[in-house]
């Protein structure tokens, strides 16, 4: 009885331990914005945004290293604020939404770079090639729904870049864009 | 950059066809299988042209596409020499399904499996393209020196103008050059027979057995690239950019003689007639865009 007592006591310390160790949250998609913006021919940035986003944190605020975050973007939901062109990007010019439906974000290594900031570098899946990417990221802050006090909110915003022709978006330079393109994520998640 | 394009899907393909044109002018064995080879590869290299040369292992279908055209092009003049007393139909047909949907699997299986429409109209463009595939690279040594002889080759140019602008219509521009291309490549090609043509061979125009078979597989793999690739090209119009061939076929099929026209006009009007679906592919592709 002594002994079960014991394992029971340990366990619950050690399920307790996990659970508190990090708090989980699914993406709100709607209120996630996965905005891009890239030279086009030197006269000005090219502006666009993802309208389809999903994903999961797992946030340790105790210690942010052991941290994770994966996020889902669905390519052909490309917005550029101009139809003709958001085909186009979503021909195998670009994205090649059609063969490579998603685009993905998978966290490897959390690097702690302030009270409410760190670099989350990750793998960044795009036209079905994985590149490690490092983005800066702010955790802006945490609180209940002002109308549902059950539901926790919390918010980060981030920023990162890549070279669309590591990704194989050869294209670019063809129609006076990039290389470089530049991430500047916003998203709201719902701790479960 | 407009040089580029220029250069990549006008000038390069235009030399490619005239040159593989004067290579392959003849009927022995040998030059019908270095034309079942170039034919392919020099598509290949217009591809890597466009596109740039894939990577090992290639990712995207584009990626594949170069690698397809050129391992196809090996098999088809190997084939060449293995089939040299020519086949039949029934052989005519397995090589086609086989050498049609391998290829349209291996390069767009997601699409296949995600997009019904898509499914469809390549299972439409590759049927009508298998059946004329088979009906033309059937041994039919008897029809090369008819009058409508250049029906094939003005077909195959037919077919490739209006897949790039079924393409460029759909949204994908690199698409469109690839088949801009092929267009500059069989132009390139038709030239030189036209010329010889004139000049009094009579067979100038003729494409048989493995040789017209690479020939239609390149347009027709060019086309299901489009079906599958463009995304919004219109269904109606890629089914339509596959007719010119049938246009072609039954041309030659009916033995439409053209002997009463001057004989310089002779090939223009049969690829008049056959661009006749071309132009209504176009057509609605440019209508339903606008």
């Amino acid at each position: 009885m002594k002994l079960s007592g014991l394992i029971a006591a340990v366990a619950g310390v050690l399920m307790a331990g996990s659970a508190f160790a990090a708090d989980a949250y699914d993406i709100d998609p709607a209120h996630a914005w996965v905005g891009f913006k890239t030279n086009h021919a030197g006269w000005a940035h090219a502006h666009g945004a993802f309208k389809t986003v999903s994903g999961s944190i797992s946030f340790d605020k105790e210690d942010v290293t052991k941290s994770s975050v994966e996020i889902t973007i669905d390519a052909a939901s490309i917005d550029t604020n101009d139809d003709k062109r958001n085909t186009h990007l979503k021909s195998p010019d670009f994205l090649n939404a059609e063969e490579f439906p998603q685009i993905t974000f998978k966290s490897t290594a959390i690097e702690k770079t302030g009270d409410k900031t760190a670099k989350v570098t990750g793998d960044l899946t795009l036209l079905g090639t994985s590149k490690p990417v490092t983005l800066d990221v702010t955790w802006n802050g945490e609180s209940p729904l002002p109308w549902d006090a059950n539901t926790i909110k919390t918010g980060f915003s981030a920023t990162g870049s890549f070279n669309g022709v590591d990704f194989g978006i050869t294209k670019m330079a063809d129609f006076g864009l990039g290389p470089d393109i530049a991430l500047d994520i916003d998203v709201e998640a719902v701790k479960k | 950059m407009l040089q580029q394009i220029f250069l990549t899907t006008i000038i390069l393909p235009l030399v490619l066809g005239v040159l593989l044109s004067i290579a392959g002018n003849g009927h022995s064995l040998a030059r019908l299988a270095f034309t079942a080879l170039a034919i392919p590869a020099a598509a290949a290299l217009v591809s890597m042209a466009i596109e740039g040369v894939p990577p090992l292992p290639p990712v995207a279908a584009k990626q594949k596409f170069p690698l397809l055209l050129i391992g196809a092009g090996i098999v088809f003049a190997i084939l060449s020499f293995v089939l040299k007393q020519g086949f039949g139909r029934l052989v005519a047909i397995i090589l086609a399904v086989i050498s049609l949907a391998i290829p349209a699997w291996w390069l767009g299986r997601n699409v296949l499996a995600a997009n019904p429409v898509k499914a469809t109209t390549v299972a439409i463009v590759l049927v009508i393209l298998a059946v004329l595939l088979a009906l033309f690279s059937a041994n039919r040594n008897g029809q090369t020196r008819q009058s409508a002889a250049a029906a094939l080759p003005a077909a195959l140019l037919w077919t490739a103008i209006a897949s790039a602008l079924a393409a460029i219509f759909g949204g994908y521009i690199g698409m469109a050059q690839m088949n801009g291309g092929l267009a500059a490549l069989f132009g390139g090609w038709l030239l030189v027979r036209y010329v010889s043509y004139l000049r009094g061979a009579d067979d100038a125009f003729a494409l048989t057995g493995m040789a017209a078979f690479a020939a239609i597989w390149t347009a027709a793999v060019s086309l299901a690239m489009t079906v599958l690739f463009a995304p919004s090209a219109a269904p109606a119009a890629l089914v339509l950019a596959a007719l010119p061939l049938a246009v072609a076929y039954a041309l030659q099929a009916r033995g439409v003689d053209l002997s009463g026209q001057p004989r310089f006009l002779r090939p223009l009007v049969s690829g008049v007639i056959t661009a006749v679906p071309a132009v209504c592919a176009i057509l609605i592709a440019a209508l339903l865009q606008a």
